[in-house]
């Protein structure tokens, strides 16, 4: 992290929170929980109905804990944190994989680059200058096709639209914690797209992914192609949520 | 009623099939008045049911009942019925589908409200184990 955004951190940390969705994920959680601490935010842990000890080991790693009854799905996760967020005074939540895939240390760098650019919604991009990622054929094709939606409703260049790792700044936090897509895609793609027609301001910015550090990828060639099919189905028939404009200021319409 | 047995079969041309749709009918329209009462079913679907049973019942026995609109429509009796179970079935499948899709709605409402209770009763009782005052919450 620069130095320059570790002093914008560090002046408005007590009204960010590093919301952390987490399903079976009790190997990782604690170190991103520890690794969120070392960078001084708080974090709340979304445990979505999982079977393993993930809220046990997130409450004594010393993060708050929402602990759904059933599995949502990381949609309905997201919504529960954000509702938590906003009913608790945050008005910027950073959105951080519990896998281990997104690295804490980033997130000074995606809170300056949100600044900098006075967005609602910033995405840490893993292809923008394709730090650590790789994917099949298919993957990257579906990748493509919903980038190229993405950045016509953004009206700004939007490469990895599917990235988990992000910040939300109000307005549009309480437009998610009303309401949140939890439709295929829709946690991720979805929300940047309807964010983007709604005329919130949504901006991309470079991160480094790391390997998972627990959990089983889905990426062999028939998930791939499912993934891939879907994806196009999601882009033909999308039938997301309409967010307000009334709450976007003129000027950054 | 030796007659109307009698037409019901040569309606049908087959005693096996004749016997089967009067026993699926009947015990469709039972099952569903016997779960309407006992309060499993709510009267939409009941009704639904009932409407299903009842055209598989007047199309496979009392076909002649229907002959003039099914003849209407360019369809024998038993097509005509069957159209009509078919479409009382794809009615009830679509109301179905919205129901369901509101329970997961309202499932998702009601497990997010436990979530941030939940939340917020730990924070009052490590409030109150610290003994301070009341804060955020």
């Amino acid at each position: 992290m620069s130095s320059a955004a570790a002093r914008g951190l560090a002046a408005v940390t007590s009204k960010k929170v590093v919301l952390i969705p987490a399903f079976n994920e009790q190997a990782t959680v604690e170190s991103v929980i520890s690794e969120v601490a070392q960078m001084g935010l708080p974090a709340v842990v979304v445990d979505d109905g999982s079977s393993d000890r993930t809220a046990v080991v997130a409450r004594r790693a010393g993060a708050t804990v929402l602990q759904l009854p059933i599995n949502l799905g990381v949609g309905g996760a997201l919504r529960c944190g954000f509702r938590w967020a906003v009913a608790n005074g945050y008005s910027t939540v950073i959105q951080c994989d519990a896998d281990g895939q997104h690295d804490p240390r980033e997130i000074g760098d995606l809170i300056t680059a949100a600044s900098e650019a006075g967005a609602h919604l910033t995405v840490g991009s893993r292809f923008l200058e394709r730090k650590g990622f790789d994917s099949t054929a298919f993957r990257r094709l579906a990748m493509r096709q919903l980038a190229r939606t993405a950045s016509r409703s953004a009206r700004a260049p939007i490469t990895d639209p599917t990235s988990g790792f992000r910040v939300i700044r109000e307005p549009l936090l309480s437009q998610f914690a009303e309401e949140y897509p939890t439709h295929y895609l829709g946690d991720t793609f979805g929300a940047l797209y309807d964010s983007g027609r709604a005329g919130f301001i949504v901006r991309e910015t470079a991160v480094r992914m790391r390997e998972r550090a627990g959990g089983t990828p889905s990426a062999n060639t028939l998930a791939s192609l499912r993934y891939l099919l879907r994806a196009f189905l999601t882009v033909a028939l999308r039938s997301g949520h309409r967010y307000s404009r009334e709450d976007v200021p003129t000027a950054e319409k | 009623m030796e007659a109307r047995l009698s037409m019901m079969l040569c309606f049908l041309g087959n005693p096996v099939l004749a016997v089967s749709v009067l026993a699926f009918s009947l015990t469709l329209a039972v099952l569903s008045v016997a779960l309407l009462r006992r309060g499993d079913l709510t009267m939409r679907y009941a009704l639904g049911w009932i409407f299903v049973a009842t055209c598989v019942f007047l199309g496979g026995v009392f076909g002649e009942l229907v002959e003039p609109i099914a003849s209407a429509l360019s369809l024998s009796p038993r097509e005509f019925a069957m159209t009509a179970a078919g479409c009382a079935l794809l009615a009830i499948g679509v109301q179905l589908s919205i129901t369901v899709s509101g329970l997961i709605g309202q499932d998702r409402e009601l497990a997010e409200s436990i979530a941030l209770l939940h939340a917020r009763i730990e924070l009052i009782e490590s409030i109150e184990e610290r003994g301070d005052g009341p804060s955020e919450c």
